[in-house]
């Protein structure tokens, strides 16, 4: 079995491996240090089990293996944790597997044994018991057997299209297929609804103008583009502005 | 661009213990516990019970009224040590019965005891030895067993309500001594350091060994009464510990650079004043972030008090959010210094670009 151990504190990762190789699970393939460094090992390498510690800088565990839900074949996954009062309940219910810090040789040997993918609705309820964010920090974009992450606070606006959502930032554009409501609440505290098929990053908000036909357009920091401003999103966009 | 983020507000906290206090005295029911104690107590009451029933007689003032009174207490002490065994013997009933009901149950019971007994005295003793213990079986009677009976009742459950209250107290005392230690020990910083250190125990036991040491040593410190004073140099020891023991888990993400300048040898502080304020660092400055940083501590004194500076780097925007802030440390040491050096003290701490400085302010005392 290729397994891949994803822990921040390098003497838990020498701990899981030393525990690994007692229990002579010796195809280690690869160690990552955070949640986006094992989505791109994950696919790099094809691991077939994930070893996944929950908090961890940059990315945390959950939200990675949620990333990791569109590929094909996704590893089985296996949460290690320290302490989270809230998520231990929601592993049980869900059927998550999951292992306690100090981790145990012969937990580690029962889980290695029922170790099963995740799926997005198992992860969700665990997500939301946890006490991690409740929002992402990246957005993923997938495309041939490839993901690409995108920190949240890099997005200037999504922009809704018929059934996909286009993703901009200062430097690229992303297709995604989300919905620009569940966008909309998951990062209410950041991104500000403009218009009936935009959400712009209020970080950066630049100012307002009326162009000659009489409508509202935003202008953003980065990007010389405009968006306009439906007639309904108005005052809320223009209290913003003048912060 | 200065912000304060952290205003302290002791008050709040207070409200908020209080209600947390209340919360558990509610959750408690105080039952009166009849195997506690019953039969003093109900000695007491039988002096007590033939006092008022001698008192009510006194308008027949008559030569008699000390053999009343001695055959009375007789008479009530007989009652009395039954009760306590009658109330002992039913205890796993009352028990079960909700407090009115319990109340209830236990008046009845005194009540038919006493007057099984004064019948019983009336019927045989009396008759028998010719005594005038409850004399005539009439309505006075009657009154007496009822008062009898009544004082018992009353001072019965007015000592032990006094009693399971004080219990009560001490319970929610001990519960919230606990949970101001739970809130001293960082859950996730306790399992990962043993993670670390089972793990090290096989790659490098010496390593290990060190680590276990500064780790007992961090426990015991936190343990111990957080209202004592220390020496300034223990705390400051302490720190250092706790900041090895990050270092284990943390490796080269933690740098840590100490500036002191004339600290006083002999000056003393409340304990943990200052490695509260260093796990904070940890928590919300290092862990969090990919890059980890750098915790620089500056401490100076002169001769009247100390100052001492925590600066940590804040990670990047998209790392920040999901570590909210821990007031309770910052609310405990703010407290705790006001409560030791009164308006002399001050902590503080405030956001510049992207460093969160905490200053921390407290007279030189030298003893205890």
């Amino acid at each position: 079995m290729k397994i891949l151990i994803v822990d921040d504190e390098s003497l838990a990762r020498q701990r899981m491996r030393d525990l690994l190789t007692d229990l002579g699970e010796t195809d280690i393939v690869g160690e990552a240090v955070n949640g986006s460094e094992a989505i791109e090992k994950t696919v790099t390498l094809k691991p077939d089990l994930l070893l996944i510690d929950i908090r961890m800088p940059v990315m945390d565990g959950l939200e990675a293996v949620m990333h990791m839900q569109g590929i094909e074949n996704p590893p089985k996954v296996i949460f290690t944790t320290a302490y989270d009062e809230h998520a231990l309940e929601a592993f049980e219910l869900n059927a998550v597997d999951y292992l306690l810090k100090p981790i145990r040789k012969e937990r580690l040997e029962a889980s290695l044994r029922k170790a099963r993918p995740v799926t997005t609705g198992q992860l969700r309820e665990v997500s939301l018991a946890s006490d991690s964010k409740s929002s992402r920090s990246h957005i993923s974009v997938h495309m041939r057997g490839r993901i690409t992450l995108i920190p949240v606070q890099d997005i200037i606006y999504f922009i809704a299209d018929n059934k996909y959502v286009t993703v901009r930032t200062a430097t690229e554009q992303h297709l995604i297929e989300e919905s620009l409501v569940s966008l909309e609440e998951e990062f209410s505290d950041r991104f500000l609804r403009v218009h009936r098929s935009s959400l712009v990053n209020t970080d950066y908000l630049r100012g307002m103008e009326k162009n000659t036909a009489g409508h509202w357009r935003v202008l953003m920091k980065g990007i010389d583009e405009k968006l306009v401003v439906s007639r309904r999103h108005t005052p809320q966009v223009r209290r913003w502005v003048r912060r | 661009m200065i912000t304060v983020i952290s205003e302290i507000h002791p008050a709040n906290q207070n409200t908020a213990m209080t209600k947390e206090q209340k919360k558990t005295k509610d959750k408690q029911r105080i039952t009166p516990d009849y195997t506690k104690s019953v039969t003093g107590i109900l000695l007491f009451a039988a002096l007590l019970s033939s006092l008022i029933i001698t008192a009510a007689r006194v308008s027949t003032w008559e030569n008699s009224i000390f053999t009343d009174f001695t055959a009375l207490l007789a008479a009530s002490l007989l009652i009395a040590l039954t009760d306590a065994l009658i109330l002992k013997v039913f205890n796993p009933l009352l028990e079960k019965l909700p407090l009115r009901m319990n109340l209830l149950a236990a008046y009845i019971l005194l009540m038919v005891t006493t007057f099984i007994i004064c019948y019983a005295l009336y019927s045989i003793i009396n008759e028998q030895w010719q005594l005038n213990l409850t004399g005539e079986w009439t309505e006075v009677s009657l009154v007496q067993i009822f008062i009898i009976a009544t004082v018992n009742y009353i001072v019965v459950l007015a000592i032990l309500f006094q009693q399971a209250k004080t219990r009560g107290l001490r319970k929610s005392f001990q519960a919230a001594n606990l949970q101001a230690l739970q809130s001293r020990i960082r859950p996730h910083f306790m399992f990962n350091s043993m993670n670390s250190i089972a793990g090290l125990i096989r790659n490098n036991p010496e390593m290990a060994e060190l680590a276990l040491q500064d780790l007992a040593d961090l426990i015991r410190v936190l343990m111990a009464d957080a209202r004592k004073l220390v020496p300034l140099v223990a705390e400051i020891e302490t720190s250092k510990q706790y900041l090895k023991i990050e270092k284990l888990r943390l490796g080269d993400r933690l740098a840590v650079q100490w500036h002191s300048k004339s600290i006083p040898k002999n000056c003393f502080v409340p304990s943990l004043i200052l490695q509260p304020l260093l796990e904070n660092a940890v928590y919300h400055g290092i862990e969090p972030s990919f890059g980890g940083g750098v915790i620089d501590i500056d401490m100076r004194a002169d001769k009247q008090s100390v100052q001492i500076l925590i600066r940590n780097p804040l990670p990047d925007d998209g790392e920040r959010s999901h570590r909210k802030g821990n007031q309770i440390a910052m609310d405990n040491i703010k407290q705790r210094l006001i409560k030791h050096f009164g308006e002399s003290a001050s902590l503080s701490s405030i956001r510049r670009n992207d460093m969160h400085i905490t200053k921390i302010i407290f007279p030189v005392v030298t003893n205890r």
